[in-house]
């Protein structure tokens, strides 16, 4: 047996082991599958399905690891919700999955409900007049990043009895309740999120401990952060009132009473009182 | 300089500049018409009107432009026409010349100013 016969049946041994080994697939919308659910359903775990453009009525659930995102962006990739007791999407019991840049309307329940799952992203998204927006149930260690949630009925995001969490980067603005809902949920960062004019609270923290927020903008909301019952949460560079609201008016004032007495002086001069 | 770059930033907006010309002017007409309280002469009463005209005109541009963006809702109508209403109060008692209701002039002015860094507060854009 010579070194030549070693290597040669090594070589082949890999190529056959290569070859065998399950690898990712990429489905497509709509043109191997009408719908996004029939594309989910036949995806082998860790498959990529790419949406393209248009509206989906539907409701899509997802529960295994996969990647599905839109080839256009959310602009342009609609999941209406065909029946709208049921969320728009839902995550249920899986582990990492990956969702980006869909927008998802017309659910009495939620755009987006993840419920139970761990390591999931969701990125890019936009979720405008359901219910609420994003509703977190029992998932950890999951990126809710750069999604737009405004105008629902109730929450930009509703988290309960989520942890380790990262939420960053996100806009909840006009939803007619709380822009952050967080409640019973532990170790989240949340970071650099925009949440602005909701009817009720910007942020608020209920019965949870060891979050972080950070960089946070919630402006012109009726109470700004809120915290109940939750200590151990740690809280910096958050902005409910940034120096602009106070420094504009303050110099449109001073602009005020300069243009009173140019105007004084200037009548003054022309009418020679 | 931050400060300055943010305040720049604010001026993009269309409506926040028309909101602040507003300020600016009802800022003017709001000393003027206390000058004419006092008893000052015709050039305050000029300063005034023409200010406080323009206001006006500014504050129904704003409506309208509210009304055109956001739709009309209950609660922006009872708004705006909160505002008319301040504005038709201070006008009547002006135009009454009655000594008794002239001293609440002031406070009809103050209210207009407070509308004014409302409607300020509302046009900054986030």
């Amino acid at each position: 047996m010579s070194k030549t016969f070693w290597t040669t049946a090594l070589v082949l041994a890999a190529s056959v082991l290569w070859a065998a080994a399950p690898r990712a697939a990429i489905i497509h919308v709509p043109e191997e599958y009408k719908t996004i659910q029939q594309a989910i359903d036949a995806a082998a775990p860790d498959d990529e399905i790419i949406v393209n453009k248009g509206v989906y009525r539907e409701n899509i659930l997802i529960e295994k690891a996969l990647a599905l995102r839109s080839a256009a962006g959310p602009s342009s990739t609609l999941v209406q919700a065909a029946d709208e007791s049921r969320p728009s999407i839902k995550i249920d019991k899986a582990v990492n999955a990956t969702v980006t840049g869909f927008s998802a309307t017309g659910s009495l329940l939620a755009g987006v409900l993840v419920s139970g799952a761990d390591n999931i992203t969701l990125a890019d998204c936009r979720f405008t007049d359901n219910a609420s927006g994003i509703v977190m149930q029992g998932t950890t260690n999951s990126t809710l990043r750069n999604n737009v949630s405004n105008s629902n009925a109730q929450y930009g995001l509703y988290m309960e009895k989520s942890h380790n969490n990262r939420v960053e980067q996100n806009t909840a603005s006009l939803n007619r309740d709380k822009g952050f809902f967080i409640s019973n949920s532990n170790g989240n960062a949340i970071v650099n999120n925009s949440v602005n004019l909701n009817t009720w609270d910007g942020i608020m923290l209920y019965a949870s401990t060891g979050n972080t927020l950070t960089g946070n903008k919630t402006l012109r909301n009726t109470y700004g952060m809120v915290i109940s019952e939750s200590p151990g949460n740690e809280l910096s560079d958050n902005t409910t009132i940034p120096n602009l609201f106070l420094i504009l008016p303050i110099a449109l004032i001073y602009l005020g009473v300069v243009s009173y007495l140019l105007q004084k002086n200037l009548l003054k001069a022309l009418y020679k009182e | 300089m931050g400060a300055i770059l943010e305040l720049l930033n604010a001026f993009t907006n269309f409506t926040t500049v028309l909101a602040s010309i507003g300020m600016i002017l009802a800022t003017s007409s709001f000393i003027s018409g206390l000058q004419m309280v006092k008893g000052k002469g015709s050039i305050e009463r000029k300063i005034h009107r023409g200010n406080g005209f323009l206001a006006f005109g500014i504050f129904a541009v704003l409506a309208i432009s509210s009304f055109a963006t956001y739709g009309v809702s209950l609660w922006s109508v009872g708004g705006w026409l909160a505002g008319v209403l301040v504005i038709a109060v201070k006008l009547l008692i002006v135009h009454s010349r009655s000594r008794r209701a002239f001293k609440y002039v002031s406070w009809l002015g103050a209210a207009l100013i407070t509308m004014w860094l409302y409607l300020v507060y509302i046009h900054i854009p986030l």
